[in-house]
């Protein structure tokens, strides 16, 4: 992940000010060392404002610091009389160390974030890898093109010839390898001629990270229409995948080429000595930080109103970090949610619902969100709706992150940290569920949740967690700044991830493997109470309060069932309680639904009631 | 936020529009600060690049790239005509010669030696923007964009399909909560060439189908149901970025998705214009710059002007609001207060609400988030 361009100690920083410019809102906190460790102290949020009338993002962002200085009592607005150069931003001084700011960080995803077309030879080889590099350095792919995708060169030219990208990379052909390939995808790119979409006089930038043999001769084609950019080739060769240089290309466009022609941005970055990340880039910054640090594997997810980003951090064998990202760019909650509708069906929406509604209400009341995206559920079964949608929408982005967090089809990788992917000899997922520590749920439908436990049953149900499973939320989404601000302090970063970010839900326990419905299945021992037997086919809870911890003992009562050490072994944890508290979860995996729709709705008015959740008589 | 609440759509019988035009690429502004231009009248022109025909000589002379390299008879930035020998390749010991023609006229673009292909860019495509109101041209950007402003009428709909148009407003007279009819059509409409239909809760398929039949260009009405939608555009939408759809007429609505009746404001504001020229966009654009979509009607109205509407409409004790989500969906009324504390709603929400007294006289709470300011 970026680096920060100026050294900054970070035993210097007392008071940080962080601030995620999103396409709706501008979010800041204040991050502030304080008698107990560091911690996020205050958040203030404006509108953001990249869009006319006010087309500039540093009114927004000092409306947000505005809101937080009248929250915390900290000056942070210098009350010097600011010219279009200088940082509104006071300083922290030794005089006057109860106002002001040490530093000031920023992510950003205003404007749609960072948008990229991706170019391949081979789509399971180095299209995938061109993918893996777009979406660790935090964009949204919005096509990905490659030779052997079947389709003729001319449906290539036209399926990207109306896109208006941000950066266009092209991979494809080992070292050494071929020639005419690469050349065809930059024939491809010069013929479709995408334009950029700020700056309609700039030339689009193309990174060319593909055999260096034909580099030139790339060059030579596209340098007269598109801003050439060549850095080493992503797939040296099919062992290896070397995405860093090309990642650091695309960090560097985003901010000097993207970010600085955006409206305000020239301004707000020269307010920062820290490179403004985009915001998934700072988002899984922090989800790798924390998992390094705390070696948890950890499933995160940021479901927003346009699109939902799942992140994964696993082990390697010898320790190594494999970080995943996946952009589902067209599912979300608000502007995206009739994209959720199309392709989920209502019907896939209706099976999660504890009430009876006609699909043709289900179809208008998401269009009619999409349409005003900032409406919110009034009513419980309009709540109960949107979380049908949420789960649909988290359901469908997971199987697209599984999808391509996949190994390099049996072979092995040189890797650099935050480069992702280990290669494995299978083609499935690398993601295995039976031995994930942690999952995390952020974005307004789940960290926003009116009861909480209704957020540990969206993500039970979406995820279909195996094993013993930690459910967190993210309390207000810090997790951007926390990212970007442990790209210069990693330590403060994680110890307020931990403690301030982060919400228990409860823990999952749900085995691998089924036996015949309503057979005793699991026994539990929690610590000081009497065993409990669940059946298969049940969910229940258990109470375990938020902020404790209890040691269990969880023996599967068959051979048939897995949780994480084998056919019917014993597994005996530490687990933490939340929220929900502990959630055995027997329903099996996959989640199967009756097929008479009354039976459906008294099965999941059933699973509401074992969580607590109040269900609506009739609608 | 204080300010957690959609601003509403505007309806206003009088006020100063102002119309950016804009260029996709560098071109021409056709026009000059004050000229009055007619809403047909075209104000910038451009070029866009012509195609690129990617010439994979080598393959179709059977030839490797190096003899191709050797026989090529244009080079880069020469302009070569449809039919022009571009490469000649001498074979069999030179006893022999094959040649290529190009099969299009353009400039070369360039040659990559190492497969022989040569690219070869057709002539730009021209490009015409037009003032799409009538009006006069109050701003020029050099090679960019314009603006024309003039005086009007304008009404804003919550989603549209459909690009810009231009006709003659044409008001029904139909219940505001009824659904138009090919009836009602056939025994009010005398001219549907160039119609603006506005009315009704939703026109019905037949209705639809005979406003296309009759060369109607567009149709303003409360909702439409996501059969007719489809129907309409031929494929169901999931991202409210509109406005580029291929179809015969341009589709507004103005209160949303279902059968919602169009707004009471509406159908009289359109019966004054019935009979106008005007203009109207179906692109809408939820995300990254709210577009919505509009009925411009210039000039008709223009002698009760009001100020340009305000970026920072504030809500208080006595707006006008409509209800815009569940469960008061499409009901108006009046703000009778406006509590400072978030308040918990039956969803279990703690958010900030507000106290309306609906036009049928109930008082409801409602969030402010679910509330549109009439304006």
């Amino acid at each position: 992940m970026s680096s920060p361009t100026t050294s900054i100690s970070p035993d210097s920083l007392s008071v940080v000010l962080a601030t995620d410019c999103g396409s709706t809102t501008t979010k800041a906190i204040l991050f502030e060392k304080t008698e107990a460790g560091w911690r996020a102290t205050y958040r203030g949020e404006a509108p953001t404002t990249v869009e006319k009338p006010v087309a500039d993002v540093t009114i927004g962002s000092v409306n947000a610091f505005s809101e937080l200085q009248e929250l915390s009592g900290r000056q942070i607005l210098s009350s010097l009389e600011p010219n279009d150069d200088s940082s509104p931003i006071k300083r922290r001084t030794a005089d006057d160390p109860a106002n002001g700011v040490d530093l000031y960080v920023s992510t950003s995803s205003a404007g749609g974030g960072l948008q990229m077309i991706v170019a391949g030879v081979v789509a399971s080889m180095t299209t995938e890898s061109a993918e893996r590099a777009a979406l660790g350095a935090g964009a949204i792919v919005m096509d990905a093109i490659s030779i052997d995708d079947g389709r003729e060169p001319h449906e290539r030219v036209q399926k990207i010839r109306h896109l208006r990208p941000d950066i266009i990379l092209i991979a494809g052909g080992v070292e050494g390898g071929t020639v005419d390939h690469p050349l065809e995808l930059a024939e491809t790119v010069l013929a479709a001629n995408p334009r950029p979409r700020f700056g309609d006089t700039l030339k689009l930038p193309v990174i060319y990270a593909a055999n260096s043999l034909a580099r030139e001769q790339a060059r030579h084609i596209l340098d007269r229409m598109f801003e050439f950019h060549a850095v080493d080739n992503l797939r040296p060769s099919l062992e290896d995948e070397n995405l860093g240089p090309a990642r650091d290309a695309i960090h560097e466009l985003f901010l000097n080429h993207v970010m600085s022609h955006a409206p305000g941005y020239r301004k707000l970055l020269s307010w920062s000595p820290i490179p403004i990340l985009p915001t998934p880039a700072a988002f899984g910054n922090m989800i790798l930080s924390a998992a390094k640090r705390e070696k948890l594997k950890i499933l995160a997810v940021d479901i927003g109103g346009a699109t939902t980003d799942v992140f994964s951090v696993l082990f390697s064998n010898n320790g190594e970090p494999i970080f995943n990202r996946s952009v589902s760019a067209n599912l979300g909650m608000s502007y995206s949610v009739g994209n959720v509708l199309l392709e989920a069906g209502e019907e896939q929406i209706k099976r999660w619902l504890p009430f009876d509604i006609a699909n043709h209400d289900i179809k208008d009341r998401l269009r009619n969100k999409m349409i005003r995206p900032t409406t919110i559920p009034q009513t419980l079964e309009d709540l109960q709706l949107e979380q049908a949608v949420a789960r649909e929408a988290l359901r469908l982005a997971f199987q697209h992150h599984r999808r391509l967090a996949v190994g390099l089809k049996g072979l092995q990788r040189k890797r650099t940290i935050g480069d992702l992917f280990r290669q494995e000899g299978s083609e499935g997922s690398l993601l295995d569920m039976l031995h994930l520590d942690l999952i995390i749920g952020s974005g307004g439908v789940l960290s926003h949740a009116p009861d909480r436990r209704s957020a540990a049953l969206m993500m039970t149900d979406a995820f279909e967690p195996l094993g013993i499973t930690r459910l967190c939320v993210d309390s207000v989404f810090m997790m951007p700044h926390l990212g970007v601000f442990a790209s210069v302090h990693p330590d403060a970063a994680t110890e307020i991830f931990l403690h301030d970010c982060l919400i228990e839900l409860g823990t999952v326990i749900a085995p691998l493997g089924e036996v015949a419905l309503g057979v005793p299945a699991l026994q539990l021992e929690i610590e000081g109470r009497p065993t409990v037997t669940v059946s298969q086919g049940e969910l229940v809870i258990l109470p375990l309060e938020l902020g404790t911890r209890a040691t269990v003992k969880v023996r599967p009562l068959s051979k048939k069932l897995n949780l994480g050490a084998g056919g019917g072994e014993k597994v005996e944890t530490v687990i933490n309680g939340g929220h929900a508290g502990i959630i055995v979860d027997l329903r099996g995996r996959p989640l199967a639904f009756p097929e008479i729709p009354r039976e459906r709705i008294e099965l999941i008015q059933k699973w509401y009631q074992a969580l607590g959740l109040t269900i609506v008589a009739e609608v | 936020m204080g300010g957690a609440y959609t601003p509403g759509l505007q309806v206003s019988r009088a006020t100063t529009v102002v119309k950016v035009r804009e260029l996709p690429v560098l071109g021409r502004v056709l026009v000059k600060l004050g000229d009055k231009v007619e809403a047909k009248t075209a104000v910038l022109a451009a070029e866009l690049p012509g195609d690129l025909s990617i010439l994979r000589i080598a393959d179709r002379m059977s030839a490797d790239p190096e003899s191709i390299a050797k026989g090529l008879l244009v080079k880069p930035e020469e302009i070569v005509q449809e039919g022009q020998e571009i490469c000649k390749v001498k074979y069999f010991f030179g006893f022999f010669t094959s040649s290529f023609r190009s099969p299009v006229s353009g400039t070369v673009e360039y040659f990559t030696e190492s497969n022989a292909h040569l690219g070869i860019r057709q002539a730009p495509q021209p490009l015409s923007v037009g003032a799409y109101v009538s009006g006069v041209v109050t701003h020029v950007e050099e090679g960019r964009a314009v603006s024309i402003e003039c005086q009007g009428s304008v009404i804003q709909g919550i989603f549209g399909v459909g690009g810009e148009r231009m006709g003659v407003i044409r008001a029904l007279s139909v219940r505001p909560d009824r659904i138009v009819t090919a009836t009602d059509l056939q025994s009010q409409v005398s001219s549907f060439e160039g119609a603006i239909l506005i009315g009704g809760s939703q026109f019905d398929r037949e209705a639809i189908q005979l406003a296309i039949e009759r060369g109607a260009v567009a149709i303003v009405t409360g909702s439409i149901d996501s059969i007719s939608l489809r129907n309409l555009v031929g494929f169901e939408i999931g991202v409210s970025v509109t406005g580029d759809e291929e179809i015969p007429l341009t589709l507004i609505v103005t209160e949303g998705f279902g059968t919602l009746p169009i707004s009471q404001s509406i159908v009289a504001l359109a019966k004054e214009l019935d009979g106008k020229p005007a203009s109207v966009n179906g692109a809408t654009q939820v995300r990254a710059g709210a577009m919505r979509p509009e009925i411009i009607v210039p000039g008709a109205l223009a002698n009760q002007i009001s100020p340009l509407p305000s970026t920072t409409t504030s809500l208080g004790i006595g707006s006008r609001v409509r209800i815009i989500r569940v469960p008061y969906f499409g009901a108006q009324g009046t703000v009778l207060e406006l509590p400072p504390e978030p308040i918990a709603i039956e969803s279990g929400a703690v958010v900030r609400v507000l106290e309306a007294k609906l036009d049928s006289g109930e008082k409801v709470i409602v969030p402010r988030a679910n509330i549109e300011l009439m304006l």
